[in-house]
């Protein structure tokens, strides 16, 4: 199969170093060029080793100089997801979306519009559907294992990155605009719950149900100098009768790291994502990015989580060159994905009014 | 071995290895467990100065009775030259009944090691392993603070209650020392230029693994 000639684009998204060794790595993908938004990002970006790779300063110029790009990863912030999208189309180039394409619903909508009418393959990131311990539980939920789900509770407690990836901490950059949490806040939407749309996701694909009320409430920050949301607990029903509370927080707390490095976390475990399931058949709890390898060692010889099995990106990016080549459609296409996009700004909205919203 | 070479073939084929069927037998010996990404990480922390000066190791591996425990020692004795990057000079062994006991090592850089083996644990139980390392500046282990037993990822609580441990989606549904041997079958044969050194380290650790029972039925020290 002919390599996929493939870009990154901005290179401000937490989740851009991610994709390095795979697009390095991947014979299925040809690894064209990049382009930063600052020269700040581009040093960043060479620290990492990747000096062979072309870097521009602009998507267009980079475009201009390879017309041979079939693909791109926007890794940029959420604010500039549509015009980025709508660039790319106008160009035939397929597009791997960061997990949020936008939390406006009518821009989404119009994403929508120029992904269906340009023919491009939209693929967004949700990278836990690649995980190895979520393939095991689609395979024990396929079997009904656990019998008829009861209730669903799941966390993806992360630190925050607003230091390293100053756009999250940016309301009209993270959010797209600055809103209010509610009446007599002085905090603004775009903080950790639209950092955490995986088990937002996750529910609706492990029960095959949609959600019928959801209610959220937000704490008091632990970073009281952040004008975000970085605590915040949901719960609710899904259409099908199972229960759940969502837990989306930034409650790791963090070093304030300008780039990731060892010795970001200050909580032993920077991120995780773990699932507490009852079912009339028992119960299943499950941690998605554990065991690990623990040390107390340099740089702050603090009880520390080394990550030790982290291969998602390698799922994603195999079904992305498939749906390019192949002409098919990914399972977290961008119909599949408003619903939960949605769910995310009813939390939203259940902060502002006090009470559940219905779908 | 079906499985394991299905999943060669198919890492091979995915990745553009040229390689000749014989290649898919994996019956040389390269020391699988060092393609394990715990030994990988364990050995970063101690190349990476995460743990600065190493002094003690503290390995155990317990196993049902179908591995033998020269096969345990073979295993454990490798793994504390990968992970510090030093090698055995020296050691003492204390066995019962070729099923269980423990063996203290001296690395060549003076690090001292201890590794209880025994192969005693009822029929079909899970493996039992730990791997610490102790240094001036930290310690790095495989198990978490405070317990005694390796976790799993997903505990699977009904009437018949499973647990589960995945950890690599491209070999997702083979085990801990299938990926294992798959992995460091594919990565030797992506650069077999290690030929040699395999071959070296498996007669080294057999001689390691000849002198812990010599040392045994002595009681004695053995200097390799």
């Amino acid at each position: 199969m002919k390599p996929v000639k493939i870009a990154i684009l901005s290179l401000t998204h937490g989740h851009t170093r991610k994709y390095f060794q795979t697009l390095h790595d991947n014979p299925a993908l040809d690894w064209v060029a990049v382009s930063a938004e600052s020269e700040e990002v581009r040093d960043v970006f060479y620290h990492y080793g990747y000096n062979e790779i072309p870097c521009y300063m602009s998507d267009d110029e980079m475009f201009d100089a390879h017309p041979e790009i079939e693909a791109v990863v926007i890794a940029s912030a959420n604010s500039r997801h549509l015009e980025q999208v709508k660039n790319c189309a106008r160009r035939g180039i397929h597009v791997l979306s960061m997990k949020i394409p936008t939390f406006d619903m009518a821009e989404y909508d119009e994403m929508m519009k120029v992904v269906k009418e340009s023919g491009i393959v939209f693929q967004i990131e949700l990278e836990m559907h690649y995980n190895p311990v979520v393939y095991r539980m689609k395979e024990l939920f396929a079997k009904k294992a656990l019998g008829d789900v009861a209730s669903f509770n799941a966390t993806n407690i992360t630190l925050s990155p607003v230091w390293a990836f100053p756009w999250q901490g940016v309301p009209e950059l993270s959010y797209g605009r600055r809103e209010p949490l509610r009446e007599g806040d002085h905090r603004f939407r775009g903080g950790a719950l639209c950092d955490h749309p995986h088990i937002f996701d996750m529910i609706r694909w492990l029960t095959g149900s949609d959600y019928e009320y959801i209610y959220a409430e937000v704490g008091p920050n632990i970073r009281p100098d952040i004008e975000e949301e970085d605590i915040i607990l949901v719960n609710g029903k899904m259409k099908n009768g199972v229960s759940f509370l969502l837990d989306p927080s930034w409650s790791r707390l963090e070093e304030r790291l300008k780039v990731p490095a060892p010795g970001w976390e200050v909580f032993p475990k920077r991120m995780e994502v773990n699932f507490n399931i009852s079912g009339d058949k028992g119960v299943m709890l499950v941690d998605s990015f554990g065991p690990n390898v623990y040390h107390n060692g340099a740089p702050n010889d603090r009880y520390t989580v080394q990550y030790t099995y982290f291969d998602e990106w390698i799922g994603l990016v195999d079904e992305f060159v498939d749906c390019v080549r192949n002409n098919r459609t990914p399972k977290i296409n961008i119909e599949w994905h408003r619903r939960t996009i949605e769910a995310m700004n009813a939390c939203y909205e259940s902060v502002r009014t006090g009470q559940p919203v219905y779908f | 071995m079906r499985m394991e070479k299905e999943a060669l073939l198919a890492l091979l084929n995915k990745y553009s290895v040229p390689f000749c069927t014989a290649d898919l037998d994996m019956n040389i010996p390269i020391q699988p467990w060092r393609c394990n990404r715990k030994y990988v990480e364990l050995e970063k922390l101690v190349s990476s100065n995460t743990l600065e000066h190493l002094c003690l190791l503290r390995f155990c591996h317990l196993t049902d009775a179908k591995t033998e425990l020269k096969d345990l020692l073979y295993r454990e004795f490798d793994i504390a030259e990968f992970v510090t990057g030093h090698n055995i000079v020296a050691l003492h062994a204390a066995f019962t009944n070729e099923r269980s006991g423990s063996v203290i090592i001296t690395l060549d850089n003076g690090v001292i090691g201890s590794i209880e083996v025994g192969n005693l644990l009822p029929e079909g139980q899970a493996e039992v392993d730990r791997h610490e390392m102790i240094a001036r500046r930290g310690v790095g282990s495989d198990i978490v603070v405070d317990t005694q037993l390796p976790q799993q990822s997903i505990y699977l609580m009904t009437d018949k209650p499973e647990a589960f441990k995945d950890t690599d989606s491209e070999l997702f549904g083979l085990n801990d020392k299938q990926i294992e041997l798959v992995r460091a079958h594919f990565a030797f044969l992506k650069d077999k230029s290690k030929k040699e050194w395999h071959a070296a380290q498996d007669a080294h650790l057999l001689a390691a693994v000849k002198a812990a029972f010599e040392s045994n039925e002595t009681h004695k020290k053995i200097v390799l």
